[in-house]
């Protein structure tokens, strides 16, 4: 293959961080329609355990967390919005509160919930 | 340990951060920075051109005169002379706006908030600010958003709730470890379902020795899994001494059974440390002390000389540590406060609660309060309550901007809606901005309805919560037997309550049906059959519709269920009376016209995305309606959504209709779509010109029958978005009233005429009498041998007669006259029309003439000109023959009867059944379709009618009948003194080629397509 033709279709690699990126997109607006209102303007989206979250796990620009400690170190960072809490952390809503109200930054809590 | 520590992971990331060089400045002496660090930390508010709210003491004039009293007005001053507020801040100024001007302070907290600003200023020696109030007023919330605005750090909010103060100065502290340490090793076992059941027991013990009823720092969540709130239970400024002592011992003790002691370096010891307020003060943070008079009495002794140190009557001090050298603790013996180490960015808020809120609440202090001086917050207002409702719906608070410039706002509402759009995003990321929902979107570029409803709301919480005012319940409400001090604090009515009530309605849940509905037994097929949701594909946009439905039921319950449930009959009645005062349900039928016209905030919160302002979202909107309803045509089509008509070509319709909604009134033309399969592509949107037999004008080219608009094709246009206000405004015309007139003038003329024959008659038979007369005059002189007196007489008699005859010349000329000018009226109201009638009008007016109709209103109605708002017209749409066998029968017309209430923009469309798509179609649309072909149609369609004319005077409903016959032909034998109901289903198939019967065919109006002018 002559080298010096640049193919246009995209490269299996970029087709899939497309794709990746459309699927997120699609998860994420899909679970930011309902929030709770948590202690100074952080909220809270509650998500149906499915392919959406494992998505938005997935995505580098959220940090998951699986305790309150882990929970308390990602809301005091200010390079991280997003934070994923997945169904099987050690985190429950009355901790969540507790750390959003002693830490008043403003972030974008998503909280993986089984079906039952 | 805690996350703020620089050896801390996320302590590091943050050091690594490009915004290092900004940290530092507000963790900088003052006496250090420079001028260029203050340019960069100092941020001004309320400059020329960005006014900023704030409320205060001012004269406020009114009829008569003018006093001082409390206004929302704002800031504006030249940035380099003037003086506007500064904030600090490390963040950009767009960062530091966007959250001030989306977080802002309500309306009477404005004046704290300028204050505390005021003190952090660099110079300032008075850091701190003292406000005491009611809970769940936002106090704490200011204190946090002033942190926010001034650092990238995460602001701390210390709960002073049953803590010895004292350890703010020096505390005890665990240390758990980073991410190796002890807490997250005792962590990761418990998820990973390895923790010892002697370390779980120990971990319970431990709970029931620590937890309070307010709070569980140990929680167990399920059998053996527990959640640990390390940072809390690690310090002795959160649990007490004698608490972190037994976590110590217990926490060492299951490090011990899990194995993590690595001979003993991983065990846990105590230290004395600098407690979080010299922490701060050391590296210049903003704090809040949430709660302080919830403190423990006595525990805040230690602190009398520092708070004298931070209200800037001194300017150094020292504490010494009680807890250094205490059973072998290390630790810093003593710290010294001094004012040339204040930093930028150090201050404090104290917030406490008013001393009647609960036993745990203390009285502070004289010393507290001398040297703090609290502040009380102001009573909560109705603007207060507004301003809270729209930050919480929209995330900016509307209310308050548009206050401070309203009459820009009113005349430019669109700059209005992008000038929020801005502050909703002012500073924030891309990431942060994709994760606006779009419901606050479409509310914003709604801000109008937005700001309505929480009007609307806010008057009613206010009242609400001045009814639970113990005082103002037994004085002003006469609610004295209801209302106690218990009662009273147990109801209170603050934001978090109203917080939680916007919350439950923005999700959808199940509605009740109506009190008076019916179901069936369910069938055995039913029963067998377990019934199937798919959760994944629930309609999103039906949720946002109901919003306001759902808001207005759970605010009812609400009401309810705190008052009637609890036996409040009294407070209860006073709260549904409240409540359609302030429009937040549908006030009954009381005759008063103006109150019928108020939006509920039902109404004015069920917004679509068919509201949405945005014209791409429309255009897409409009892309699928218009797909869909082509697509049901002409099934054949496989075309995709794009390749039959574009978002952007739809965007360039839809600025077109706007540019000329306002004159289709006037050109009674609408659009609807091209049916046409073979120019739809470059066409979508085709044009219907209205035809109306009511019209005295000459048709330039009557229509064929064919021509004519069928149902679907005339409904279609009302559901495309962009397109339905022009069409809306096509629909009528003035053709009734030129009727009317014309009729008037020509009767009236007739009436003059034989006026004036009867006139000419009466002056032939005086001219004769006056000849006679003076024939015998003539002769009494000359032949006669009459007298003086005879002839004295005879000539008085000729005089009258000669009077009566100039008097009846005079009356026939003015007679004349008056056909001359009835005629010419009629001239020229053919030739001008509308512009001819208005000046005709005025005219008779100004001379008071009796030309005044008795119908005029109805005829307003029917032409859509009326005062009320109300219109009424009814279209008639083409009956497709094709399926007919008798090709000979004559054609056959449908009426489609168009109810509007112009001022609430409500719209009730009766006809004939149509397709799910259209139906669907009109439900986003909000346009309500009665079919009248259903059974039962009378009922709705006279329930459709008495909704929208709810509360206007008997008369309206009245002239609606008579609105009606103008353009429908009502059997009188069958149907005089029927409901409108009625006489609409039994008119529907009245129309069959009836327009050839004069009465009939002078009331028809309809729509027929025109065909596309040669090039």
């Amino acid at each position: 293959m002559n080298s010096n033709i640049k193919s246009t279709e995209p490269s299996p690699k970029e087709g899939s961080d497309a794709f990746e990126k459309l699927a997120r997109e699609i998860a994420r607006r899909d679970a930011l329609e309902h929030f709770e209102f948590l202690p100074h303007n952080s909220k809270l989206y509650r998500v149906e355990k499915s392919w959406k979250t494992s998505i938005i796990k997935d995505d580098p620009k959220v940090r998951e967390v699986g305790s309150l400690l882990e929970f308390e170190r990602a809301v005091c960072d200010s390079n991280i919005n997003i934070i994923f809490i997945p169904s099987t952390a050690l985190i429950s809503d009355d901790g969540i509160i507790r750390v959003c109200q002693r830490n008043a930054v403003g972030k974008t809590i998503l909280k993986e919930e089984n079906d039952d | 340990m805690t996350p703020r520590d620089p050896q801390h992971e996320s302590g590091k990331a943050a050091k690594s951060a490009k915004q290092d060089k900004k940290e530092s400045l507000l963790k900088k002496k003052v006496a250090e920075l420079t001028r260029e660090d203050l340019l960069e930390l100092m941020k001004p508010l309320g400059t020329t051109g960005l006014p900023f709210p704030m409320w205060g003491t001012q004269k406020i004039k009114h009829e008569g005169g003018a006093e001082l009293g409390q206004a929302l007005t704002f800031i504006e001053e030249d940035p380099q002379d003037g003086e506007p507020l500064i904030v600090l801040s490390e963040k950009s100024f767009d960062e530091a706006w966007g959250i001030i001007a989306r977080e802002l302070p309500t309306p009477s907290m404005l004046p704290i908030f300028r204050e505390m600003l005021e003190r952090m200023a660099p110079d300032s020696k008075n850091r701190q600010f003292f406000v005491m109030g009611d809970p769940g007023m936002g106090k704490s919330f200011m204190g946090g958003m002033i942190g926010r605005v001034m650092s990238r750090q995460s602001p701390r909010v210390y709960d002073c709730g049953g803590k010895q103060m004292n350890s703010m100065l020096f505390e005890m502290v665990l240390d758990f470890g980073a991410g190796d340490g002890p807490a997250a090793l005792i962590d990761q076992a418990m998820m990973d379902g390895k923790l010892k059941p002697a370390s779980v027991s120990v971990l319970r013990t431990l709970a029931d020795e620590i937890n309070t009823t307010d709070k569980k720092y140990i929680a167990e969540l399920a059998d053996g899994v527990f959640e640990i709130d390390w940072e809390a239970i690690g310090r002795e400024s959160e649990i007490g001494l004698s608490k972190i002592k037994i976590v110590e011992d217990m926490i060492n003790t299951i490090i011990k059974l899990e194995g993590f002691d690595k001979g003993g370096t991983n065990m846990l010891g105590m230290n004395s440390q600098f407690g979080p307020m010299i922490t701060d003060f050391v590296e210049g943070n903003f704090a809040t002390y949430d709660e302080y008079n919830k403190s423990k009495q006595g525990g805040d002794d230690a602190l009398q000389t520092v708070l004298q140190f931070i209200n800037g009557e001194i300017d150094e001090c020292t504490v010494e540590n009680p807890l250094k050298g205490k059973d072998g603790t290390s630790g810093p013996t003593e710290f010294t406060f001094r004012r040339e180490d204040v930093k930028a960015g150090w201050g404090i808020l104290f917030t406490g609660n008013k001393s009647k809120d609960g036993a745990t609440t203390r009285a502070l202090n004289k010393s507290v309060y001398s040297r703090l001086g609290p502040r009380d917050l102001p009573e909560v207002s109705q603007e207060d309550w507004q301003h809270r409702i729209c930050q919480l719906m929209t995330g900016v608070p509307i209310s308050t901007w548009y206050h401070i410039m309203k009459e820009d706002a009113d005349a430019n509402p669109d700059d209005f809606a992008d000038f929020l759009w801005h502050i909703r995003t002012s500073g924030l990321t891309e990431d942060q901005v994709n994760a606006i929902p779009q419901s606050q979107k479409v509310w914003l570029q709604n801000w109008q309805r937005v700001n309505d409803a929480a009007e609307k709301l806010g008057n009613f919480f206010f009242k609400w919560r001045d009814m639970l005012d113990v005082e103002r319940a037994a004085y002003v409400y006469h609610l004295g037997d209801e209302i106690d001090d218990d009662f009273s604090a147990e109801q209170s009515l603050d934001f978090r309550r109203v917080i939680k009530i916007l919350q439950k309605a923005s999700k959808p849940r199940a509605k009740l049906k109506a009190a008076n509905s019916k179901t069936k037994i369910p069938t055995k097929t039913t029963l067998k059959k377990a019934p199937v949701r798919d959760h994944f594909n629930v309609k999103r946009e039906d949720q946002e519709m109901d919003y306001g439905t759902r808001l207005t039921e759970i605010l009812i319950n609400d009401i309810f269920e705190s008052s009637g449930a609890m036996g409040k009959e009294a407070l209860y009645a006073k709260l549904l009376e409240e409540a359609e005062n302030c429009a937040i349900i549908q006030q009954e039928f009381n005759g008063d016209a103006e109150r019928s016209q108020v939006k509920t905030i039902e109404q004015l919160l069920n917004i679509t995305e068919f509201d949405n302002a945005d014209i791409r979202i429309q255009a897409k909107i409009a892309q699928e309606i218009f797909c869909k309803m082509l697509r049901e045509r002409h099934p054949e089509i496989e075309a995709a959504n794009n390749e039959i008509v574009t978002i952007d070509r739809m965007v360039e319709i839809i600025q077109d209709m706007r540019s000329t909604a306002e004159a289709a009134r006037e050109e009674q033309k609408i659009a609807i779509q091209n049916t046409d399969i073979n120019t739809v592509m470059d066409k979508p949107l085709a044009e219907a010109k209205m035809l109306d037999y009511a019209d005295i004008s000459d048709f330039e080219d009557e229509p064929s029958f064919y021509d004519v608009l069928t149902l679907d094709e005339f409904l279609s246009a009302f559901v495309i978005p962009g397109v339905t206000d022009k069409n809306f405004n096509g629909i009528w015309d003035n053709n009734l009233t030129i009727l009317t007139k014309i009729k008037k003038y020509s009767e009236n003329k007739t009436r003059v005429e034989e006026d004036k024959a009867s006139q000419e008659t009466k002056l032939k038979d005086l001219e004769s009498k006056l000849s006679d007369k003076q024939d015998e005059l003539n002769d009494a002189k000359t032949i006669s041998s009459a007298g003086p007196d005879d002839i004295k007489a005879l000539e008085e008699e000729v005089d009258a007669l000669k009077k009566e005859v100039k008097d009846s010349q005079n009356m026939i000329s003015n007679l004349l006259k008056d056909v001359d000018r009835n005629q010419a009226a009629i001239e020229r109201i053919e030739k001008d029309g509308m512009k001819a009638v208005d000046e005709l009008e005025k005219q008779e007016k100004d001379t008071d003439s009796m030309m005044t109709d008795s119908h005029a209103e109805s005829i307003s109605m029917a032409e859509n000109r009326s005062k009320s708002g109300i219109g009424l017209t009814t279209i008639f749409c083409r009956v497709d023959d094709a399926g007919q066998s008798d090709k000979n029968a004559p054609p056959e017309y449908t009426p489609v009867h168009v109810l509007r209430h112009a001022k609430t923009d409500r719209t009730v469309i009766i006809g004939d059944a149509i397709s799910e798509t259209l139906k669907d179609a009109f439900k986003k649309a909000k346009i309500n379709y009665v079919d009248f072909s259903q059974d039962g149609a009378e009922t709705k369609i006279n329930n459709a009618i008495d909704e929208m004319i709810r509360g206007m005077d008997a008369e309206t409903l009245q002239n609606l009948n008579f609105a009606f016959s103008y353009r429908n032909t009502v059997d009188k034998d069958k149907l005089e003194g029927r409901d409108l109901g009625n006489k609409i289903v039994s008119s529907r198939k009245v129309v069959h080629d009836d327009n050839d019967d004069s009465e009939v065919g002078a009331k028809l109006k309809m729509f027929y397509k025109t065909k596309p002018k040669a090039a």
